[in-house]
């Protein structure tokens, strides 16, 4: 089942050749997608997603060329804190597409897949059952396919794969400790789950979409009526940082690191069929937007 | 998509100690689950299955050879015009065998046992309405197999009693829309189930626990039973879902029991750590 937010959705784009502009341009995209909290702190901008677990994400400015950089952070209560920022280049030949509901946003470069610097997306899923919606239960993700001011080529993400291997930061607590929408999330620091991952190859607990397909026959992906199998995408991620790496066998003592469903992503779907992105198509009574470039599956996200 | 369960349902054990008690049990027990006698006496019986609301429908012919060790089951169409291979059941010998029957199909295996001649299944599956359109509708899916190729009851091939697919070993029969198929050739257009599984899983080695919620509950999935149109080297596809019966990721000794959506349900699979995702069918009991 689509887990549908009922919107608003906003599906816009933007050229920019200055990171204010940039910053500009995204607020204003993620503000008539609902999202609330925007403060503006100069020169840094934060804006916060609420579902039923409230998180912030922040947004600052690079040099006045350089673009922005997206980031999540969460501070324990002993002090330390988990954050990570992702790089959008402003560039006034790039053309950007922002697609955002209340809950989840994509950023990323139109027809061009491995630009580095060109693609962030982030948000909080859908808690389903084996992941209860309690009253504290935080959970939300942010990866982006550059790590740094300085990558000059892409990582990994869902612009072209159902998995992640860039770093990216995937969040979930299940310690039940309440927070407020719009605050900085303080919480306990156990149990916390996060994964970050950094590696070439798709360990068993890097972040990535379920799928689904005949066991065990990756060619077996269709209805009898010729239709491709779909499902929400649904995230998967291990604990641990990083995740465990590569095909060798998991340890039983780490047990905790294969990667397990955190919740679904909203307004969108997982086809088995591979797809070119940025192309559209209207199923379910919504217009779609083919995200995800070259992979053996399509994550398409409804612009209305 | 929610399981799907039959209007009539019949679950429970019986012995039959020969080939003709096997017939008259498996019979008692497709009427107490509402199929009609067709035509047939003692020990050969052929008996319709309820239709679906998709006016799917089974016959099946339940009947004693007169000789050799296993009671025949052959699935076909009501018309006769697809009729099936035999399916081999023996006959009770200390312990009783353990069925599960609705309108539209039945499942009937021995408990603790993966020996060959010990399990049979088939029936007609629930239709989503992504299969019942105008675009390429399906008026006729029948689907069996069993775990053993010949009377002898010395060969076990796969089947839902110790895997998902059959891709790899099978003695399976099945029709779509009159083209019907069968044997023991296996291969992609085996009888299968689709299953929730992690991207890229097939170039890794698999850890149990991978297809979990972050509660380490396992996923369940409806039973969506996939086969190739018209032979074994054919794509397959998801022609329907089985009734009464989920699909659980989770790797768990045969004839285990849990509750779920209101019901008990029993382990089919056994212990399958063969299949990505540990896929495993459960029965409704």
């Amino acid at each position: 089942m689509i887990r549908y937010t009922g919107g608003p959705i906003v599906n816009s784009t933007f050229s920019v050749g200055t990171s204010g502009d940039m910053n500009t341009a995204i607020q204003t995209a993620l503000t008539a997608a609902g999202w609330t909290g925007m403060q503006s702190v100069d020169p840094r901008t934060s804006f916060g997603a609420w579902q039923a677990d409230p998180v912030t994400f922040s947004m600052s400015n690079l040099t006045i060329s350089e673009g922005v950089k997206i980031g999540a952070r969460v501070g324990f209560a002993d002090g330390a804190i988990v954050y990570r920022h992702y790089y959008l280049l402003a560039d006034i030949t790039r053309t950007y597409r922002i697609i955002a509901d209340p809950f989840q946003f994509f950023i990323f470069q139109e027809n061009a897949f491995s630009a580095y610097r060109s693609f962030i997306a982030g948000g909080v899923p859908y808690l389903d059952e084996g992941n209860p919606n309690t009253s504290g239960n935080t959970s939300w993700w942010l990866t982006g396919n550059a790590v740094a001011e300085t990558d000059t080529a892409p990582f990994t993400t869902f612009r072209t794969d159902p998995f992640v291997t860039s770093d990216a930061i995937f969040y979930q607590n299940t310690s039940g400790v309440a927070v407020t929408n719009g605050q900085e999330i303080v919480i306990s620091a156990s149990p916390l789950e996060t994964a970050l991952a950094n590696q070439s190859t798709p360990g068993v607990g890097v972040p990535r979409l379920m799928w689904v397909e005949g066991n065990k026959n990756q060619n077996a992906r269709r209805w009898h009526n010729n239709e491709t199998l779909k499902i929400p995408p649904t995230l998967a991620f291990g604990e641990g940082t990083p995740p465990h790496a590569g095909s060798a066998p998991l340890p039983v003592s780490e047990d905790a690191a294969i990667g397990r469903i955190a919740g679904e992503l909203w307004d969108s779907f997982l086809s088995m069929e591979r797809k070119p992105a940025d192309i559209t198509m209207n199923a379910d009574g919504h217009n779609w937007w083919s995200v995800m470039q070259g992979a053996s599956c399509s994550l398409w996200v409804a612009t209305d | 998509m929610p399981l799907q369960l039959s209007p009539n349902y019949a679950s429970g054990t019986f012995t039959a100690a020969n080939r003709s008690a096997v017939v008259e049990a498996i019979r008692t027990v497709l009427l107490a689950a509402t199929w009609t006698d067709v035509s047939g006496g003692v020990g050969d019986r052929k008996m319709d299955s309820v239709a679906t609301a998709d006016s799917l429908q089974t016959r099946v012919r339940l009947y004693d050879p007169g000789s050799g060790n296993c009671a025949r089951i052959q699935f076909m169409s009501v018309d006769e015009l697809q009729q099936g291979i035999d399916l081999f059941l023996l006959p009770t010998s200390g312990t009783d065998y353990t069925y599960f029957a609705g309108d539209y199909q039945f499942m009937i295996l021995l408990g603790g046992s993966l020996s060959p001649g010990r399990f049979v299944a088939g029936g007609v599956p629930y239709l989503e309405s992504f299969l019942s359109g105008a675009d390429a509708p399906i008026t006729q899916a029948i689907w069996c197999h069993g775990n053993t190729s010949s009377d002898a009851a010395t060969i076990v091939k796969d089947s839902f009693r110790n895997r998902s697919t059959l891709q790899d070993s099978q003695w399976a029969w099945q029709s779509l829309n009159g083209n019907a198929w069968g044997g023991s050739t296996s291969g992609t257009g085996s009888q299968r189930l689709a299953a929730l599984l992690r991207s890229h899983d097939g170039n890794l080695s698999i850890p149990a626990g991978s297809v979990q919620y972050k509660n380490r509950a396992a996923v369940r999935v409806p039973p969506r039973l996939m086969w190739g149109l018209n032979a074994a080297d054919v794509e397959s596809k998801v022609q329907g879902q089985l009734w009464d019966m989920a699909l659980i990721h989770e790797a768990v000794a045969m004839d285990s029991t849990k509750t779920f959506e209101g019901n008990t349900w029993q382990a089919v699979t056994d212990s399958n750590t063969v299949d990505f995702g540990q896929a495993s069918v459960w029965a409704r009991q």
